[in-house]
C-alpha cells in the first residue's frame, strides 16, 4: 500500500532526512517514533505527495508518486490519501458542514451532504454542522479534521502528532476515532508522534532520526 | 459547494473590508454613468431639436446664443430681425423652407412661440387633444406645459413679457389685455416642443402693439404666393383652413419683426454660401445648429471629460483597495491554500478562487455602481425637470455601459492578478509546517 524505496529527501536549509526503506500493507496500522527535526513530517509529506522525494521512490497503492505531475497528482492525493494536521487546519470562514464539502469538492467528487452527516452524527458532532470553527473545542476542531481526512473514503490516512495537544482522555479518544475510521475505510493508517502514550495501541512501528 | 461560495464564505469573513471597497468602486461607477447618461440623452436631445434644420437666421450677436435661443430655448434671444430681411431669406433661391419663430413672452416659465404648423410637423407633434391653433390669441400647448402648469382646452392664461425660465411672478410685465385661449393640447414628442407654448406670430405682434387687420382671418391667405419657391415648410394648408404662409402677408408694414428663422437649404451647396451672403447683411446673422451643436458638446466635454477622469480615478482607487484587500487577506489565508492544495486543489483552482474573488468584488460594485447611477440621474432629471431645463431619465440603459462593466471587471481582475500569483506559487509542505 505505502512503500519507500531508498527515499533522500534534501534541504536547502536544515539536515538530510533519510527514510529507511519500509513499507506498510493495506488495512495495516503504522506509528512512526522519532525526535522532533527527525523527519517523521518529512515522511508524511513525502506519503502524502506534498514533496518530492530528491532521491529514491515513494509508492501508494502501487503508484509511484513520482510518475505522477501537477493536476493528476492533486487529483490522486484527494482521492486516495486523508490527511489530519497536528494543527488542524480547518477553514476558518467555512462552517463544519462546508469545511468537509469542500473536501469533496476539491477531490472533483459530488458533496455527498448525507454522508457528512452520517459522520457528523458518528464522530459525536450533529450539533456542530453549521459552525464555525472558532466556536469549537479543541476537542470537537480534532474530531473535524478526522472527519475531514476519512470522508472520501482515503485509502491511506496520514495523521501528524493528532494527540500531542491532549491529555489522556482525549488522546485515547482521538486514537479510537483515528483506527475505527480507518478500519471503516479498510484503511491504512500512519501516524508520526512522539506520543508514546500510542505505543501499546498501534502494533507496527518505524522509528526514523535526522542524520547529517 | 463551489468556488463562488468559497469567495464568498471569505469575502463575508472580511464584510467590511469588501464592502468598503464594493462602496468606492460604486461611487466611481455611479459618477461615470450619471456622466454617461446625462452626455448621451443630451447629444439625443439636442440632435432631435437640432435636426432638419439647416441654418438658423437672427439678429447680429453670438451664433451658439442663437441656437441656444431659437432650437433649445434655453437662452435669450440675440434680438430680433426685420420681417422685410426674414422675407428675404424665405425668398433665396438657395432656400427650400423656413419657418419663422417669434419670441418675447412665457407663461409659468414657458416660452410663448409665434410660428406656424410647419414648426409642429417639423418635430413629428399632433395635438392629442383638441387641434393647433388657426387664429390668433389660440394656443396649442405641448405635453410638459399641460401637465406642469395643469392648462386645459378651454383655459385662457395671459403671458408675461420675457422669456425667464422662472414663475411668471419672476418675470416682466404681465400683458392682462391679450389673454390667449388654448385650444389644443400636444402629444409628448421627446423635442422641445414639450415644453413651449405655440401661438399664431400674429399673436406676439398683437400682444405688443401692433394691431393686426388679419386677425382671425385664418384663411385668407394666397396659395403658391412665391412662384418657384419650395413651400413644403412655410406654405401649408390644414384642414382648418389655416395657412403657414400668414406671417408674410404683413410685408410692407413697419416694425414688424421675427426673433428667427429656421432654414432649410435647397441643395447642400447652399451650405457653402448661404451663410455668407446673410452675414453680409448688416440685420442677419447665420447660425449653423450641426456646427454650433458640436462646439457646445465639445466645450462641455472639457468639463464632462474631468469629471469622468474623476470617475476614473475613483474606480483606479477601488482597483487598488481591492488589490490590498486581497494582497494582505491572501497572507493571513496562506494556510489554507495549502490545505486546499493538501485537499486536491490545483494550482489554477487557486487561481480561479482568488480571481473569482476579485470579480465579486467587482461585479458588486459595478451593480451598486450602476444602481446609484440611474438613482442619481433620475433625482438629477427631476431636478432639471423642475428647472425646465433639460429632460432627463435614470430609466434609461445605454450600450456604453456594458463597456463600463466590463472595464470595472477587468479593474477587478487585474487588482486579484498578483495575489493570485502567490496563491498559485504556494509551496504546500513548507507553509503547512511552518504553522
Amino acid at each position: 500500500m505505502l512503500r519507500f524505496d531508498q527515499v533522500e529527501q534534501h534541504f536547502s536549509s536544515g539536515p538530510t532526512v533519510r527514510i529507511p526503506d519500509w513499507q506498510a500493507a493495506r488495512g495495516e496500522h503504522w506509528l512512526v517514533l522519532g525526535p522532533s527535526g527527525g523527519g517523521k513530517s518529512t515522511l508524511l509529506h513525502l506519503a502524502a505527495g506534498l514533496l518530492s522525494a530528491t532521491t529514491g521512490r515513494v509508492s501508494v497503492a502501487d503508484v509511484p508518486l513520482d510518475t505522477l505531475r501537477g493536476r493528476t497528482l492533486d487529483r490522486f492525493r484527494a482521492r486516495h490519501v486523508g490527511l489530519v494536521f497536528q494543527t488542524l487546519h480547518l477553514v476558518e470562514a467555512l462552517t463544519v458542514r462546508q469545511n468537509l464539502a469542500l473536501a469533496q469538492y476539491l477531490a472533483g467528487l459530488p458533496v455527498d451532504q448525507a454522508r457528512i452527516s452520517a459522520l457528523l452524527e458518528h464522530l459525536d458532532l450533529p450539533g456542530q454542522a453549521a459552525a464555525y470553527p472558532r466556536r469549537l473545542s479543541q476537542g470537537q476542531a480534532q474530531r473535524v479534521a478526522i472527519a475531514r481526512a476519512v470522508l472520501n473514503r482515503p485509502a491511506l490516512i496520514l495523521a501528524d502528532e493528532p494527540t500531542s495537544a491532549l491529555d489522556d482522555h482525549n488522546c485515547e479518544r482521538v486514537l479510537s476515532l483515528l483506527v475505527d475510521q480507518a478500519a471503516a475505510c479498510g484503511a491504512t493508517l500512519v501516524i508520526a508522534t512522539h506520543d508514546r502514550r500510542l505505543a501499546s495501541r498501534i502494533p507496527h512501528r518505524l522509528e526514523i532520526g535526522a542524520a547529517a | 459547494m463551489n468556488l463562488a461560495t468559497l469567495s464568498l464564505a471569505y469575502l463575508r469573513r472580511n464584510a467590511l473590508s469588501a464592502l468598503l471597497n464594493i462602496l468606492l468602486l460604486a461611487v466611481g461607477i455611479a459618477t461615470i454613468t450619471v456622466l454617461l447618461l446625462f452626455n448621451h440623452q443630451m447629444e439625443q436631445r439636442m440632435t432631435r431639436d437640432a435636426q432638419g434644420i439647416d441654418l438658423v437666421v437672427g439678429s447680429k450677436g453670438s451664433p451658439m446664443q442663437l441656437i441656444l435661443s431659437t432650437i433649445f430655448h434655453l437662452d435669450t434671444p440675440t434680438g430680433n430681425i426685420p420681417l422685410e430681411d426674414a422675407l428675404w431669406v424665405q425668398r433665396h433661391p438657395l432656400v427650400s423652407g423656413v419657418i419663422p419663430l417669434a419670441l418675447g413672452d412665457s407663461y409659468g416659465g414657458h416660452r410663448i412661440i409665434g410660428s406656424n404648423h410647419a414648426y409642429v410637423r417639423h418635430y413629428g407633434g399632433t395635438a392629442v387633444e383638441g387641434r393647433l391653433w388657426t387664429a390668433d390669441q389660440e394656443a396649442t400647448i405641448g405635453a410638459d406645459v399641460a401637465r406642469r402648469t395643469g392648462l386645459g382646452i378651454g383655459d385662457t392664461f395671459h403671458g408675461v413679457h420675457g422669456i425667464s425660465d422662472g414663475s411668471s411672478a419672476a418675470g416682466g410685465d404681465v400683458h392682462d389685455e391679450h389673454p390667449y385661449r388654448v385650444v389644443g393640447v400636444l402629444g409628448r414628442t421627446g423635442t422641445v416642443l414639450d415644453r413651449l407654448i405655440l401661438v399664431t406670430v400674429e399673436s406676439v405682434w398683437l400682444v405688443h402693439g401692433h394691431d393686426d387687420d388679419h386677425d382671425n382671418h385664418a384663411a385668407t391667405t394666397d396659395d403658391g404666393h412665391h412662384a418657384g419657391h419650395d413651400h413644403d415648410l412655410d406654405n401649408h394648408h390644414d384642414d382648418a383652413g389655416y395657412a403657414d404662409d400668414r406671417w408674410q402677408q404683413h410685408e410692407g408694414e413697419e416694425d414688424r419683426q421675427l426673433t428667427a428663422l429656421l432654414v432649410r437649404y435647397r441643395s447642400p451647396l447652399a451650405a457653402v454660401t448661404l451663410p455668407r451672403v446673410v452675414n453680409s447683411r448688416n440685420a442677419l446673422q447665420a447660425a449653423s445648429p450641426a456646427f454650433e451643436t458640436a462646439r457646445l458638446m465639445q466645450l462641455m466635454g472639457i468639463g464632462m471629460n474631468a469629471l469622468r477622469a474623476f470617475g476614473w480615478v475613483l474606480v483606479a482607487a477601488a482597483g487598488l483597495g481591492v488589490f490590498i484587500a486581497l494582497y494582505n487577506a491572501l497572507k493571513d489565508r496562506r494556510y489554507d491554500l495549502a490545505l486546499m492544495r493538501s485537499l486536491g486543489a490545483s494550482r489554477g483552482t487557486l487561481v480561479l478562487h482568488v480571481l473569482l474573488e476579485g470579480l465579486l468584488l467587482a461585479l458588486a460594485g459595478v451593480m451598486l455602481g450602476l444602481a446609484f447611477g440611474h438613482l442619481g440621474a433620475e433625482l438629477l432629471g427631476q431636478s432639471l425637470r423642475q428647472a425646465q431645463q433639460l429632460e432627463m431619465t435614470g430609466r434609461l440603459f445605454i450600450a456604453e455601459e456594458i463597456w463600463l462593466i466590463l472595464l470595472a471587471v477587468g479593474v477587478g481582475l487585474l487588482a486579484a492578478l498578483i495575489p493570485a500569483w502567490q496563491a498559485y506559487r504556494t509551496d504546500i509542505a513548507p507553509t503547512l509546517a511552518a504553522r
